[in-house]
């Protein structure tokens, strides 16, 4: 391997992954960056005078594993992150009902099939290790971008409306509890005042 | 250079105009209106709790991953 493929890597499938992580969460996740930290150790050693040539590889292609296993996690951290939302709105019934633009049991069949995709990926991933590592990053990518579709189906206003009727029959059910408790409280008074 | 999912569309700019991260930093943050922080993702990060980071930390996302499937 030469370093221009390294850095043809870099451009063409690490900074897209990163583009999309960190875009869409608005932070920087230190796992990623812990990766690159190890891609720069590596590639010193490639530009250090006092290793040998065949160590120089050596650095070059744990610098490429390094890059590769960055990409990935990118992805599987931006699916992580999807899932937790997907996840929210699968175990909420009011916001799965109402608060989607398209039917329950459509956003539950879809759900279905994106972990699916996922599991899919995943296999994927494990049995090209060392084989073809770019067959897993389309497949990753792929559960991605379905999985930014069905989140796209939320409707933010209806979910806000559903979570403040939720607020006004919680604080109704907590008043009228008191209110319950006060009246019942005052009525035994009165009849132990005859016993 | 590859197309990205979400963030060529999120933040209406093309991708063959980038090729560091730093620009991605930057085009982020003029958007959000503030610095990015480094941030942990995975709450169940091993880092802190064993000694070797980094072997640790690949199987933590991994599994995290993998939890989503069940």
């Amino acid at each position: 391997m030469e370093i221009d493929k390294l850095f043809e890597f870099y451009r063409n499938e690490f900074i897209p992954s990163y583009s999309d992580l960190v875009g869409y969460i608005g932070d920087k996740p230190q796992q990623i960056l812990i990766e690159l930290e190890n891609v720069v150790s590596h590639i010193s050693q490639i530009f250090n005078p006092k290793v040998k040539p065949h160590e120089r590889d050596e650095n070059l292609k744990k610098a490429y594993g390094h890059l590769l296993r960055a990409t990935l996690d990118c992805y599987k951290l931006l699916w992580v992150n999807i899932h937790d939302q997907l996840k929210m709105i699968e175990e909420d019934k009011s916001i799965r009902k109402l608060g989607l633009n398209i039917s329950e049991s459509d956003f539950l069949i879809k759900l279905q099939e994106l972990r699916k995709l996922a599991q899919e990926a995943r296999r994927k991933e494990m049995v090209s290790v060392g084989l073809n590592p770019l067959a897993s990053i389309d497949l990753y990518k792929g559960v991605v971008r379905e999985g930014y579709k069905l989140i796209d189906n939320m409707d933010e206003n209806k979910i806000k409306e559903i979570k403040s009727l939720k607020r006004f029959i919680s604080t109704k059910e907590f008043t009228s509890g008191i209110a319950i408790g006060i009246f019942t409280g005052l009525i035994s008074g009165y009849i132990l005042l005859f016993i | 250079m590859g197309k990205t999912v979400i963030f060529e569309e999120r933040y209406g700019v093309n991708m063959n105009d980038f090729s560091t991260t730093e620009e991605i930093d930057k085009v982020i943050e003029e958007k959000m209106g503030r610095k990015l922080q480094i941030v942990k993702l995975d709450d169940h990060g091993i880092a802190h709790s064993r000694g070797t980071v980094f072997k640790l930390r690949k199987y933590d996302i991994d599994r995290r991953f993998d939890e989503t499937l069940k």
